[in-house]
């Protein structure tokens, strides 16, 4: 339902995203994990047609997101990190708006019920510029999913929530999932990505250190049940694993520049020899 | 303010070079024409004598008054945005920084979003004064002081306004408190433009029996009553090596205001505004309000219709934006007075050219109206452009969309003035169906220009619409909507000349069948089409490019 095939996005000389592949299949829950900078927001927003693709293709059911925008558009809901919506809308305005733009029959009944799964119906009719961030984030993430997507695509989908909220939208996600759609997100919060995510992709500054499920990642990186860890991090947890690709990755750079240190005075200290 | 100015050299440096290049192109053209304009306007009346002087004296006057008018009308909502709902204000105020400290930054912001413009547009006339009267070398520093004075002296009693309104009204009805005082003071603005009745000064001078007391009115000191005429006299007066008094109520008033406004816009923050801030009343009401019948039956015409809906219902609901629609009325209304009280005389030809000749100046009314309605359809939309964005639908639908939303308003402008100036001055029948056909063309062009150059260039983190029109694509918007409707007037022109100049041989509408008058309409239909559709097609291609 989802795929990214040799994706990467410049930005002048820096490159945020390079070469990034990954394919998630229906009735999966895909986790995009990774430091600020690492790259997963740019690759949202390739994905949400927000952002061009330097070189590679993404495609949501099926549909290049750039060559065939309606139909990909269509088929997926979306759930930025920043909730702007218009303020001086009413929520049950913007769900209708919303509902209207995507062509959605017996809208009505279906705003009322998420409104209510939300515990947004008094606020329905109050313009939106008077909501906490909180109560954006969920009418945003109702946005995303009153058309009922085949494929929902979220960006950091807990800030601003409360216990509550964040409980009943991991169960959401899940839910969605279970019933046969794609649901990819990026999260810095690791144990929700532990909990509801059935494969994951750790990067970091644009390239993937790590990808599979959980026991993959704990193969690939050789964590296991009851190993030590620094900072209180023990375990197998996906916080160990994430922090020991990270550590991996930095050692290897650290290694490669070193090289390269050496190289160059080596080369400095080889004598000419005259001709 | 060290943060500021290494925001701003930051935004310079990381800018769009081409853009800053065509900007200070069109900066130093518009510099340069001002200089060269007032030089060769000084000259010209100068050849008629002190008589000559006054006018210009007159007409220096008046334009400071205009811009010191305009600078009022903007500062108070400015003064709102810029002294209370900044981003910024937050995190300045948790700094270790006296609040007036704060708040005197933010009244200079003010008066750099409310009154630079007027000011950079207002010291290269003046100095080419000084360069005419050959003005000693102190006269350059006090215009430049005088005219930051005067500007000064509106965004003080903006700033202080907006503290008075906070501290008055309910928080939630400040903008519109804000927008209503505006409304007045543009209301103010006409009636004072009015007042001056710059048709009857004409009128005057050119009766034998009343010539003698415009002479005196001319050659006499001008409106010493208000700050618009002290700052006049001043630069006139120094201009000519002597220090007017002028200069120093100017000088009072204006630190008065700016000390006042930032201790008490501090105290006012202080005393517990933020706080009010949060505390909007919300009445709850669990009851879910259906879709009335404008909505459903807007709805019924698709993506376009929803859009339009949301459109209005945005517009009326944000003083900010319908505040933009008061501007129109004000401005069409201004225009219509001035047709009627316009002194021409009653010879048939005479009266047709100048009526077919203000439709040049209709285009011009429709391109300040256009730069404010049109040009910011886009960039309205703000940062919930992502759910349009993410919508199935292509960059094409929503900028045909936002066309076909505003048309209406744009043609019904400018069918209205069309009309109501073509039958306030008489004119004949050629002379009116070119006025209805070049609004028609006009509407539609000036419409899709400025709904495309918006879409091309839009500004989604502007907080108020007034000022995305001042951006460079606004000002760029003017100038092509001007040529746009000069080249329309200039198509229809012969035909127009014909019928009026020699209309036993071209009765009716025969002048049109001319080769002239059928090669002016195919030119009009060409350009407006390929306007049209051009611009709308140009805004699309660059809002699908954009990141």
């Amino acid at each position: 339902m989802i795929e990214v095939q040799t994706f990467s996005k410049r930005f002048g000389r820096h490159v945020a995203v390079d070469a990034l592949s990954f394919q998630v299949p229906a009735g999966q829950l895909f986790g995009l994990l990774g430091s600020n900078g690492a790259g997963k927001t740019t690759t949202i927003r390739a994905l949400v047609g927000l952002t061009r693709p330097t070189s590679g293709q993404v495609r949501v059911a099926g549909f290049d997101v750039w060559q065939r925008p309606i139909e990909a558009k269509m088929a997926f809901g979306y759930i930025p990190d920043r909730p702007h919506l218009y303020g001086k809308l009413t929520g049950r305005e913007t769900l209708r708006f919303v509902a209207g733009l995507r062509k959605m029959e017996g809208a009505e009944r279906e705003i009322d019920r998420w409104l209510e799964y939300f515990r947004l119906s008094e606020f329905g009719n109050e313009l939106t510029e008077t909501y906490s961030h909180g109560m954006r984030q969920k009418l945003t993430i109702i946005t995303a999913l009153l058309p009922r997507p085949r494929v929902l695509i979220v960006d950091e989908p807990m800030v601003g929530l409360d216990p509550h909220a964040a409980r009943q939208v991991r169960e959401l996600f899940r839910a969605h999932a279970d019933a046969g759609n794609t649901v990819l997100l990026t999260t810095h919060s690791l144990p929700l990505a532990e909990a509801v995510c059935d494969r994951l992709v750790v990067l970091d500054r644009g390239k993937v250190l790590g990808a599979g499920s959980m026991d993959e990642l704990r193969n690939q990186t050789g964590v296991s049940l009851g190993s030590g860890g620094r900072g209180g991090v023990d375990g197998d947890s996906l916080e160990r694993v994430f922090f020991r690709l990270i550590e991996e990755e930095q050692a290897s750079q650290q290694q490669a520049s070193q090289e390269q240190a050496s190289q160059q005075q080596a080369s400095q200290e080889t004598p000419r020899v005259p001709v | 303010m060290r943060l500021k100015l290494r925001g701003l050299r930051n935004a310079l440096l990381r800018g769009p070079k081409v853009g800053f290049a065509v900007l200070a192109l069109l900066a130093a053209l518009l510099v340069w024409a001002e200089v060269a304009g007032s030089l060769r306007a000084l000259r010209f009346l100068g050849s008629f004598g002190f008589i000559g002087l006054g006018v210009f004296r007159r007409v220096l006057e008046t334009g400071l008054l205009v811009l010191s008018a305009g600078v009022t009308f903007s500062a108070v909502t400015t003064a709102i945005s810029t002294l209370y709902l900044s981003e910024d204000l937050n995190f300045l105020l948790a700094q270790p920084v006296a609040a007036w400290r704060v708040f005197a930054l933010k009244v200079g912001e003010t008066f750099l979003a409310a009154g630079l413009v007027p000011t950079l547009l207002t010291w290269p006339v003046l100095y080419a004064l000084g360069v005419f009267f050959a003005a000693p070398w102190w006269f350059y520093p006090l215009t430049t002081l005088v005219t930051v004075l005067l500007y000064a002296l509106p965004v003080g009693l903006g700033a202080l306004t907006a503290v008075l309104l906070m501290r008055l009204s309910p928080v939630s009805r400040v903008r519109e408190v804000a927008t209503g005082l505006g409304v007045v003071i543009s209301a103010g603005l006409v009636y004072a433009v009015r007042a001056l009745h710059p048709e009857q000064l004409v009128a005057r001078a050119a009766d034998p029996l009343q010539l003698g007391g415009v002479l005196r009115e001319l050659s006499g000191g001008g409106n010493l009553s208000w700050p618009h005429g002290w700052a006049a006299e001043s630069v006139w007066q120094a201009a000519h090596g002597s220090l007017h008094w002028g200069v120093w109520p100017l000088l009072g008033l204006s630190v008065l205001l700016g000390v006042a406004a930032p201790l008490l816009a501090g105290y006012a923050y202080q005393a517990g505004w933020a706080r009010n801030l949060d505390s909007s009343r919300l009445r709850l009401d669990p009851a879910p309000r259906r879709p009335g019948a404008v909505q459903r039956r807007l709805a019924r015409l698709g993506t376009g219709g929803l859009l339009a809906h949301k459109d209005l219902t945005l517009t009326l609901r944000d003083p900010t934006q319908w505040s933009q629609l008061l501007v129109l009325v004000a401005l069409a209304a201004v225009y219509l007075v001035s047709i009627r009280s316009l002194p021409l005389p009653p010879i048939p030809s005479f009266r047709g050219l100048i009526g077919y000749l203000q439709l040049a100046f209709q285009g011009f009314v429709l391109a300040g109206v256009g730069v404010r309605l049109a040009f910011p359809a886009l960039s309205t939309e703000g940062r919930a452009y992502w759910l349009l964005r993410t919508a199935p639908f292509t960059a094409a639908q929503l900028v045909q969309a936002k066309f076909l939303g505003l048309l209406p308003v744009m043609l019904t402008l400018s069918l209205t003035l069309a009309l109501l100036s073509g039958l306030l001055l008489g004119l004949g029948t050629v002379t009116l169906l070119a006025s209805v056909l070049i609004g028609v063309c006009n509407a539609l062009s000036l419409t899709a220009l400025g709904v495309g150059l918006g879409a091309a260039l839009p500004r989604f983190t502007a907080d108020n619409p007034a000022e995305i029109g001042f951006s460079p694509g606004g000002l760029l918007y003017i100038a092509l909507a001007l040529l746009l409707s000069l080249i329309s007037v200039a198509l229809l022109a012969r035909p127009v000349l014909l019928s009026v100049t020699a209309s036993q041989l071209y009765p009716g509408l025969s002048a049109f069948a001319t080769v002239w008058g059928a090669g002016g309409l195919a030119g009009l239909l060409a350009l407006t089409g390929l306007g049209t559709w051009g611009a709308l097609r140009w805004g699309a291609a660059r809002l699908d490019r954009l990141e």
